[in-house]
């Protein structure tokens, strides 16, 4: 009895413990978007920030993210090429494409090597900040830390995250036909590159352009909150981790949310 | 801008581990004030106190009569304006160079001009010789050339008041001098109140100011410090090395 106690009262904590962490990750956000409005006498430092955060985040990328599109475009494109004409769809290839890339996985992976590159070298940076003491170091010079490193790394990371989802799929599809053309000869490049520019339409850039806003948001307010939490050197291992799991929990759970509320509803 | 310290009945501690209790002193505007304790007796904690850095887990501290918990984030932003807090190590901005370490403050606090702010920091490489040192990065300085660019961090706004944790440690001696004369300059402004951690005899003697000595989780203070009086004190002791 004592033991379904002591168990009771453990997983209380830890889900109320679980909620605190939400609510303030929620509160970080909201500091956050304020922070986007606030008056131009800051700006000269965070657009250096915003600089560097795009250079790291972004072009710092460019090679992995085309390594993963290429890899993805090859995959579907053979399996949709030689699969699709066997069961009589073979016209919706572009939609498939675009369904497939476009929508759901440019967004999707280029979060994730966002989150694992920029994501855990930013509560790195921030953990290690905070044991060095330079954040304590901007809170004595009056520096706001929200306007100061969140800010710059919110901007940042959903800019990056557009043109790394738009890089991905133009290389994914391109690349990828490519690539099927010199293994499966007959491959109709100039008709499957038609098929999709008429099977895009405005909704699926939109969606796509708000899904790359948002997991961009999150990576950077998360990833920001753990860096800010550490307390001591030990710590921040733990927050890099807690940082890129609850970055992915997020986006994957913030994606299919998405996705019903545009195409399912 | 007055600016006046209080703390009442203040204590800390690290789990389990009471740092100090009962802590209760103030230091008004003008005034100067050195704390000092042996290694790990929590000056460091008691000066970011001071600063409005750290909660304290027991009692209240009060700057201009308010305690720092119900001063807004906007007014406390502007108290720290006319504050300058060096800490005891270093804490530069590790992706910022020198030059822009310095001029952060200036940066976000004011709209000078770049070039307005490449004369005033400027004046203040020449002044601790880091002039060579301005695109470097602070990982590549030694711990005492670091400390000196976070004093002058610290005092590029001019502040009024200017809290320095062991602003003299890890300095050789032509830096130490030159660190202490710009410290007793400070301490000479009729406006500057100033809190200074440390456990150099001879600047203590020099700023002949109050020091709160911390022992044994209590703190004795003591108005009036010399090398000649109070020879029996537990201060006099801990500082000629004796206990």
């Amino acid at each position: 009895m004592h033991g379904m106690v002591r168990f009771i009262n453990a997983t209380g904590a830890k889900a109320i413990a679980q909620f605190q962490t939400i609510y303030e990750i929620v509160e970080l956000g909201y500091d956050t978007v304020i922070g986007l409005f606030v008056k131009s006498g800051r700006r000269r430092l965070s657009v250096m920030q915003l600089v560097n955060q795009i250079l790291f985040t972004g072009v710092d990328a460019l090679v992995i993210v085309g390594i993963i599109a290429i890899s993805c475009g090859v995959t579907i494109t053979i399996q949709a090429i030689t699969n699709m004409p066997k069961i009589g769809v073979g016209e919706y290839f572009g939609k498939i494409m675009v369904i497939t890339v476009i929508r759901e996985l440019g967004p999707f992976f280029t979060s994730i090597v966002v989150i694992g590159r920029s994501g855990a070298a930013l509560a790195a940076y921030i953990g290690n900040m905070r044991v060095s003491k330079e954040i304590a170091a901007l809170e004595a010079m009056g520096v706001n830390t929200v306007h100061f490193l969140v800010v710059p790394a919110f901007i940042g990371m959903s800019v990056s995250l557009i043109c790394l989802s738009v890089f991905f799929d133009v290389i994914a599809i391109v690349g990828g036909l490519l690539v099927a053309k010199s293994i499966v000869a007959e491959v109709p490049f100039g008709i499957f590159i038609t098929e999709i520019l008429h099977a895009i339409i405005l909704k699926d850039v939109v969606v796509s352009v708000f899904k790359c806003l948002l997991f961009g948001s999150i990576i950077a307010v998360v990833s920001c909150y753990h860096g800010l939490a550490v307390d001591n050197v030990r710590i921040v291992p733990r927050a890099v981790f807690r940082a890129v799991v609850g970055s992915i929990v997020v986006t994957i759970v913030t994606n299919v949310i998405i996705t019903i509320g545009f195409y399912a509803l | 801008m007055p600016y006046n310290l209080r703390l009442d009945n203040v204590g800390y501690g690290f789990g389990d581990r009471v740092l100090f209790r009962g802590v209760s002193f103030s230091v008004a505007h003008g005034e100067k004030l050195v704390i000092a304790g042996r290694s790990g007796s929590g000056k460091s904690v008691l000066l970011e106190i001071c600063a409005g850095l750290l909660e304290p887990h027991e009692g209240s501290v009060f700057i201009n009569d308010r305690d720092v918990r119900t001063i807004q984030q906007s007014e406390m932003i502007s108290i720290r304006q006319n504050m300058g807090v060096v800490f005891q190590k270093h804490a530069l901005i590790s992706n910022f160079t020198i030059f822009e370490n310095i001029a952060l403050p200036l940066r976000y606090h004011t709209s000078l001009s770049d070039k307005e702010i490449g004369i005033a920091v400027g004046k203040f490489l020449s002044l601790i010789e880091a002039a060579p040192l301005a695109r470097q990065l602070p990982e590549t300085l030694s711990f005492g050339q670091a400390k000196l660019v976070s004093i002058a961090r610290a005092l590029i706004m001019t502040p009024e008041v200017v809290l320095m944790d062991e602003p003299l440690s890890g300095l050789d001696p032509v830096a130490s001098d030159k660190a202490m004369t710009i410290i007793m300059e400070l301490a000479d402004r009729k406006e500057s109140t100033s809190i200074i951690v440390s456990n150099t005899m001879h600047l203590v003697e020099r700023l002949r100011c109050p020091v709160v000595f911390i022992n044994n989780g209590g703190i004795s203070f003591l108005p009036d410090v010399t090398i000649n009086n109070a020879s029996e004190s537990a201060f006099s002791l801990f500082m000629s090395g004796k206990v």
